[in-house]
């Protein structure tokens, strides 16, 4: 008993260290990111990412100092990184924005879907996935409040009130639960990734580029391309991507020319 | 009285007058021989119909009849009068030899009566050989005067039109010029006709420039005076051209359909008269060629393909500088040359500052042969540290195509001093849109996690679900039961059988210790019993009696000992009822037993 109760003093012990450890890194890298010691705070906030911790805010932190940097590939990566871990980060939407018009990137990978369903889209991406499920138990609440207006009251108006407020209220729940599925999914097995400072060179199959013949198209580093398949040929990873620019649509990269947001 | 209908006859005989229909024919007493003229008939008061043209010999007829009508009413101190005419006009040509036309009656049919005109003859006269609208072909083969835009008459449509009355050019500025030195191209028509319709069939190609096109002025309101003749002029099309390539480059000929407006002449009693013909004609326009001399080499570092004549000045905005607030360095380039084509010029801008692309703003206008105009280059900057910078000296140069050499203008060095601002970098610049992204986002370390979990779809989520409902269905059966309890009459006596005998007992104990009360009491407490008693065993105070009351408990399954107690109990209370004496003391020995006895008997599970 009192050696449990000494390895539990010691965990505690351990795990507030660790935290006292992670919060020092990150209010220097505010310090040194205020101080425009750029690589510095850069540096301290990576060190916490490489920890396995991870946040919205931290990936834009990160980001941001990139962008300061004038690292726009990494900048655009870690800013699509915050995005997706909370689509209501205005600030990360609003420095991609930015990021790209500075540095004169264009965002058009996705732009091949009609415009009633590309707005649809922005629309549903712009919320996090919990937030759709926390609508939808909210719905599914006020339809079981419908079903006992139904079968208690006695008066007609409400008994189709509560009969059509449950109906509703149910299709409501059901797609805002597909909604939370489908955002959750994307963020968490999205196929995009952002061409990197040194690739952008997309050839016509996966082998490394000698001649300009193989190049399909040349992409500026920062740009979104969607990732649509992968192959591993000596020892190289390889990935296949869709670009409504390229003339064949599709080219291929190694994955050190890209990043994954 | 014969005086009197006299006057009637007179007066009656004015009015058939002045609404009497007449058919008269005007026509030119003489003409000369091939020469067009008019024959009018002319019906007065009356609708015409069903008109029959005369036989004309010695002359052919070219057109007719053109029918017209008038119609007039005038009324004069307070009297009316009103006259109507129809005229038959026919355009007749006279033969080429003198002699006399002979032209017989026409005819009409007014208010269903034919009316008809005299026959006539013209006589044809030798033709003038300086009328201009008539005469022998051997006139014709004579040199014909001049067509001009100030006599109609030289317009006639028996002739043809030439190449010389009516054609398109294209004029070039200059014959001669520099790659990337503007050359004005202007398309014109040159006319001494009126024109009607006007179609492009084929543009001409510009190949080799890079052309912008400028207002022209398609209307015929110009009159310029080419190759000593007078012609109205329209500007059909007229553009800048920046040759790209040196060489001799020509530019293809137009293709247009034009209507011209000629007239026919006619000599008629009123005078000459004309009726405008369209001629539609197929113009090809000239094709130009412009001689385009490359640029001299070497070219200046700092050459960015301004050609012509500029000059340089750069301004700050603001001139103080803050960190992080959003400045503007300006240049601007005025002059005469390629001017929207000018790049903007290479600048150098601190490290520490957070620049922009280069916002360029071109105002040009053509000016004679030349387009002149500023070209400003704006640099959008964010100083993101406090202190002295500089931006060093760099150059513009431009061809100057009159001196045929580069000119290369010093742009010299610039000091900027940045003040310590306030604020976070970020700012909102002169384009209106947010220029740079917001300061960092604060982080604790709580927050953080080791890869992302959400809510949806966990155990914590569906339990969201499943909670409110087990919730929802737990109150749903309870509150069903409660329905069916509530709509089984005897069932619910039965259960509230005690809570009734207790109030009952209340009752019965609030009349206790009142020795005036004495009969009320025992009656409250007997209907206690027996109501309970009716509740418990479901049935009616009416059959319920002291002999079957044991019975019906027994067969209930009321111990035989609680069901003695009862009728014991029930007997006590209606004797003391009948015989209050004595009875006083024993009151709330009897309110115990009464609730021992309901309270054992209401645990009793009825069956």
């Amino acid at each position: 008993m009192k050696q449990l109760s000494i390895f539990l003093i010691m965990a505690i012990v351990g795990v507030c260290a660790h935290a006292t450890t992670v919060q020092a890194s990150l209010d220097s890298a505010a310090v040194l990111y205020d101080r425009h010691l750029y690589n510095d705070a850069l540096a301290a906030m990576l060190q916490v990412e490489q920890q396995g911790a991870s946040s919205s805010a931290l990936c834009y932190n990160i980001g941001a100092t990139y962008y300061r940097l004038n690292n726009m590939p990494l900048a655009v990566t870690y800013f699509e990184r915050a995005r997706l871990l909370d689509p209501g980060n205005d600030d990360a939407v609003q420095a991609l924005t930015i990021t790209r018009e500075r540095g004169q990137i264009a965002d058009d990978a996705f732009a091949t879907d009609h415009y009633m369903i590309a707005t649809f889209k922005r629309w549903m991406f712009s919320h996090a996935g919990d937030t759709y499920a926390t609508w939808a138990v909210v719905a599914f609440i006020i339809m079981l409040a419908a079903v006992a207006l139904f079968l208690l009251s006695d008066r007609v108006a409400l008994r189709k009130l509560g009969f059509f407020g449950a109906l509703t209220a149910l299709v409501a729940c059901v797609a805002l639960n597909v909604m939370a599925s489908t955002v959750n999914d994307v963020t968490d097995h999205h196929r995009f990734a952002v061409i990197s400072q040194q690739g952008g060179k997309i050839s016509a199959a996966p082998r490394v580029v000698n001649d300009s013949a193989d190049v399909v198209l040349t992409l500026k580093p920062g740009t979104r391309v969607l990732l649509v398949d992968s192959v591993t040929t000596d020892s190289v990873r390889w990935y296949a991507i869709e670009h409504p620019r390229a003339t064949a649509r599709r080219g291929w990269l190694p994955s050190t020319a890209v990043h994954r947001p | 009285m014969k005086r009197q209908l006299l006057i009637l006859l007179i007066c009656f005989a004015t009015v058939a007058t002045a609404v009497a229909a007449t058919f008269s024919a005007s026509y030119p007493r003489a003409v000369a021989a091939g020469d067009k003229f008019r024959v009018a008939f002319k019906l007065e008061n009356g609708e015409g119909s069903n008109f029959e043209a005369p036989e004309v010999e010695g002359a052919t007829l070219i057109f007719g009849p053109a029918t017209s009508s008038s119609y007039s009413m005038s009324i004069i101190n307070g009297k009316q009068s009103s006259s109507s005419s129809m005229t038959y006009t026919m355009t007749y040509k006279a033969s080429a030899q003198p002699g006399t036309i002979s032209v017989g009656a026409a005819a009409v049919t007014c208010g269903g009566k034919r009316m008809t005109t005299r026959p006539f003859t013209i006589s044809v006269t030798a033709g003038n050989p300086h009328g201009g609208n008539g005469g022998s072909s051997s006139q014709h083969s004579q040199q014909p005067p001049r067509v001009s835009i100030d006599d109609f008459d030289s317009q006639e449509a028996d002739r043809g039109v030439s190449a010389n009355d009516l054609f398109v050019r294209i004029e070039m500025s200059r014959p001669r010029v520099f790659e990337q030195q503007p050359v004005v191209c202007t398309i014109k028509l040159y006319t001494k006709y009126g024109i009607s319709e006007f179609m492009v069939n084929k543009q001409p190609a510009f190949d080799g420039f890079l052309i912008e096109e400028i207002d022209g002025q398609p209307n015929l309101d110009n009159v310029e005076t080419y190759n000593g003749q007078k012609y109205h002029v329209a500007v059909l099309k007229r553009c800048i051209l920046y040759p790209q390539q040196s060489g001799q480059l020509k530019i293809a000929s137009g293709e247009y359909d034009v209507t011209a407006v000629q007239f026919v002449s006619y000599r008629t009693m009123f005078g000459t008269m004309r009726e405008p013909v369209e001629k539609r004609l197929h113009v090809t326009s000239n094709s130009a060629t412009v001689n385009i001399l490359p640029l001299p080499e070497p070219k200046p570092a700092s050459f960015t393909g301004a050609v012509g004549k500029f000059s340089i000045t750069s301004s700050l905005k603001p001139e103080t500088l803050k960190t992080y607030s959003a400045a503007t360095l300006s240049y601007v380039i005025t002059g005469t040359g390629n001017i929207k084509y000018i790049k903007a010029p290479q600048v150098t801008l601190p490290e520490q500052f957070d620049a922009y692309e280069p916002i360029t703003d071109v105002d040009a206008h053509v000016s004679g042969a030349n387009v002149t105009g500023t070209c400003t280059a704006g640099y959008t900057f964010i100083p993101q540290f406090a202190g002295r910078f500089t931006i060093p000296e760099s150059e513009f140069s431009y061809f100057d195509p009159d001196a045929e050499r580069y000119v290369t203008i010093p742009i010299a060095e610039r000091v900027l001093n940045v003040e310590q601002g306030k604020g976070q970098p970020s700012a909102t610049g002169e384009r209106g849109t947010r220029m740079d992204i917001a300061g960092l986002q604060s982080v604790s370390a709580s927050q953080l996690s080791p890869e992302r979990e959400p809510w949806w779809g966990s155990a914590g989520y569906w339990l969201w679900y499943v909670i409110p409902l087990a919730l929802a269905t737990a109150f749903a059966i309870y509150f069903r039961k409660q329905l069916r309890l509530r709509s089984d009459a005897t069932l619910m006596r039965r259960l509230r059988a005690g809570k009734v005998a207790s109030r009952r007992l209340k009752r019965a104990t609030a009349l206790a210790g009142q020795p005036d009360k004495l009969t009320e009491f025992y009656v409250e407490l007997l209907q206690a019993l027996w109501g309970f008693m009716s509740d418990k065993l479901s049935l009616p105070m009416s059959q319920l009696n002291r002999d079957n009351l044991e019975h019906e408990l027994l067969s209930h399954g009321v111990d035989a000992q609680l069901a003695t107690e009862a009728l014991a109990l029930i007997d006590e209370c209606q004797l003391a009822q009948y015989s209050p004496a004595g009875a006083a003391a024993g009151q709330a020995a009897m309110l115990d037993r009464a609730a021992q006895v309901i309270e054992q008997i209401n645990k009793v599970k009825i069956a």
